[in-house]
């Protein structure tokens, strides 16, 4: 079986979705994005600067890829300017992500990082780092919808 | 001989519905210890609740059981849920148990079955479509739990 057309079935479907979260988030104005469903629950904009915040932590910080630099990433604590801000860092970020899984090869993504989690430790297989953050687009990618949908503003689809 | 594709599926089924993930919960760890009254709240009236996201999940397990098996399956559907607390649990049981029986299913696969294509008008891998109605799509709606508990808690 071709290896690196084993990979893009595997993950293919993940820049659809990216696709789907950037054209949801694009129109926003500042005010839409400040939206969130109760007082001590994230922003539209605070959960879509969270996920890239995410792929570009675990895939430079952890995975030891270059490239982060680049992308500009709003602190926790500062508020979400405008859409294209947030737009630039999910395209930035994927950027990172793709250039990453045309490279690797299978014996690539079982490669072994370490890893110190509530007193445990972890030899982290670099295809489980690559779902994890494709799950974690996809969880905050289904708040971000649901909460659009709460206001009445076009969610992104599965 | 491992299936590798079979391998790394079947450890996406389990990451998503069971966890732990460590930085976001699981669909077993979204519902735990959430009473029939919470589960079926909504924020709005035009909102899902969590319990008709849940069933929404077990549609789609079964969903996706009748596509290997089959071939083809009938699109999931949403439904209004009784609201009592035996009906909660006794979704909480079909949930893991559709999970179960789709993973007895999905290891039964060779690589080569799920690179093929089972339906040709939806022209996509028999993959593809697990990942995509499996846990892509749990993953999806877990946050849309886990969003909902948290609304609840404010």
């Amino acid at each position: 079986m071709e290896q690196n057309a084993t990979l893009a079935t595997f993950y293919e479907n993940w820049k659809l979705y990216q696709d789907h979260l950037k054209e949801a988030i694009a129109p926003l104005t500042p005010e839409q994005l400040a939206l969130r469903a109760a007082p001590g629950l994230r922003t539209v904009g605070e959960i879509a600067a969270h996920v890239f915040r995410a792929r570009v932590q675990w895939f430079t910080g952890f995975l030891g890829e270059q490239g982060g630099d680049a992308i500009q990433i709003p602190r926790r604590d500062e508020p979400v300017r405008d859409a294209a801000e947030l737009v630039r860092g999910l395209d930035r970020s994927w950027e990172l992500i793709a250039d990453a899984l045309a490279r690797w090869s299978s014996e690539d993504m079982q490669k072994t990082f370490p890893e110190e989690w509530r007193g445990k430790h972890y030899d982290l297989p670099r295809s489980w780092v690559v779902w994890h953050i494709l799950e974690h687009d996809l969880l905050h990618g289904g708040e971000i919808s649901l909460l659009l949908g709460m206001h009445g503003l076009t969610a992104p689809e599965m | 001989m491992e299936q590798s594709l079979v391998s790394a599926l079947t450890a996406h089924y389990d990451s998503s519905f069971e966890g732990p993930n460590g930085d976001y919960p699981a669909i077993v760890e979204t519902i735990a210890g959430l009473s029939a009254q919470q589960a079926a709240w909504k924020p709005s009236p035009e909102s899902n609740s969590i319990w008709q996201i849940v069933e929404h999940l077990v549609a789609s397990k079964e969903w996706q059981i009748e596509m290997i098996e089959k071939g083809h399956a009938t699109s999931p559907v949403w439904i209004q849920p009784p609201g009592d607390e035996e009906s909660w649990q006794a979704l909480i049981s079909r949930l893991k148990d559709a999970h179960a029986r789709l993973k007895t299913v999905v290891q039964k696969l060779r690589d080569e079955e799920l690179l093929s294509v089972p339906d040709p008008e939806l022209n996509r891998t028999l993959m593809e479509l697990l990942l995509s109605s499996g846990p892509a799509h749990e993953a999806h709606h877990g946050g849309q739990i886990d969003y909902l508990r948290g609304l609840q808690r404010t």
